[in-house]
């Protein structure tokens, strides 16, 4: 793409990367700054993509961007504790306790089961849609929806687990 | 047995989840352009700052404001009356930090509130710490560092009073997402945050221990503020106390 159409396609995807990269890595400011970084990579490489390619190609760096990161043990989250909240109710089953939820299991797991389980289930992305995008096989790719799935449920406690 | 992929389906399915896109989103690319050059040309060497717990204590408590830290009043000096001391000015460190401390007590004795991660530029804390009976907020982001300082004394003591939501310009409240704060006012033991297609969270409001708030209370807990939002006070009884409507980084005008 020339330099026109690719700002074209910052203007029209920038928000939608956003939700992506804040998906993959459950957090809004760590979010801006990949996708950020991923756009003004693709800048460089611009020519070298197509109308086609392009968002594909921003979301693997995003993910990329994110597992390279995961690696750096000194650069993770460190995610807040809750034992040292106050102690308050919360209206059971609610959206925003379900959105607690799935982004704390979801930062759990390693970048790019994350974004398995991020493509496969969020976007509905079937199996060699998300192999292609991640540039791995369809059996990689179902192998760590499998394996992010296991996680996700050894985490979540069963109803009769959860009742008090 | 849970379904958790459906639960995961509707849990992260609504578009309107997602962080606030840049205003000018080509600018934004193209000044990540220029840094990515500059620190290219510089060796790759980039400052890394990180805020921590303890720098907030040790910059309160001894008054340093070494080279190495950096100034969150940048931000908020068109508050020039909120503006904390110069001793309560550096709060970020660039040195590591190992860990992030998150602490809260009832309003009056709140020392440090504090969430972020450490080791990378960009990243982001947040700390609310008294401050000669004034309760700041300083937050880091990339590129820039943003602060507030709410003086609750200044505010009616009968309204509720806002002071998270997502990085804003001006008086440069900003908030992790999935934690909301805020100011209600005195009687409050209940505060309900509901936004359209949610249903409602309650949070617990604690009074203030400080004869000078006014009985006023201090609300604090999980919340993802990603659109505008009713704030609803309650007391012990669960009669209402006051309701209004926010938007998030929008703390109410002051009456």
């Amino acid at each position: 793409v020339n330099t026109d159409e690719f700002e074209e396609f910052v203007v029209a995807r920038s928000a939608a990367l956003l939700r992506f990269g804040w998906l993959v890595c459950s957090d809004a400011y760590e979010a801006e700054d990949l996708v950020q970084g991923a756009l003004a990579g693709a800048y460089r490489h611009r020519r070298r993509l197509s109308r086609h390619d392009i968002e594909p190609y921003m979301r693997r760096s995003i993910v990329n961007a994110q597992a390279t990161r995961w690696t750096r043990s000194l650069r993770r989250t460190v995610i807040l504790d809750d034992l040292h909240l106050p102690e308050v109710p919360h209206d059971a089953h609610s959206a925003v306790e379900d959105r607690v939820w799935a982004l704390q299991l979801l930062r759990s797991l390693p970048p790019r089961q994350r974004a398995v389980l991020v493509m496969r289930y969020v976007y509905d992305l079937d199996e060699a849609t998300v192999a292609r995008e991640l540039g791995v096989t369809r059996g990689t790719v179902k192998s760590q929806a499998s394996k992010a799935l296991a996680s996700l449920r050894a985490a979540t406690p069963q109803p009769e687990e959860a009742a008090p | 047995v849970i379904d958790v992929e459906q639960r995961l389906r509707g849990a992260l399915s609504d578009p309107a989840l997602a962080p606030r896109p840049p205003s000018d989103p080509v600018d934004w690319v193209h000044r990540r352009v220029r840094r990515d050059r500059r620190r290219r040309a510089a060796g790759g060497v980039v400052a890394v700052a990180v805020v921590s717990a303890s720098a907030v204590l040790a910059a309160t408590r001894v008054g340093l404001a070494p080279a190495d830290r950096l100034d969150v009043t940048a931000a908020s000096t068109a508050a020039a009356d909120w503006a904390p001391p110069p001793a309560e000015r550096a709060v970020a460190s660039a040195s590591r930090l190992p860990k992030t401390l998150v602490g809260v007590s009832a309003v009056g004795t709140v020392d440090v509130v504090l969430e972020g991660d450490a080791g990378r530029a960009g990243q982001t804390a947040l700390a609310i710490f008294q401050d000669g009976g004034r309760y700041c907020s300083a937050f880091l982001d990339t590129p820039q560092m943003l602060s507030g300082c709410a003086k609750p004394e200044s505010q009616s003591p009968t309204k509720l009073w806002w002071l998270t939501g997502q990085t804003t310009s001006g008086a440069g409240y900003a908030a992790p997402e999935a934690f909301a704060w805020g100011w209600a006012p005195a009687g409050t033991t209940y505060v309900t945050l509901h936004a359209r297609g949610d249903q409602a969270v309650t949070l617990r409001a604690y009074p203030a221990t400080d004869s000078k708030f006014d009985g006023r209370a201090f609300f604090f807990g999980r919340y993802d503020v990603m659109r505008p939002i009713q704030v609803t006070a309650y007391d012990a009884n669960r009669d209402l106390i006051d309701k209004y409507d926010f938007s998030p980084g929008t703390p109410r005008s002051q009456p």
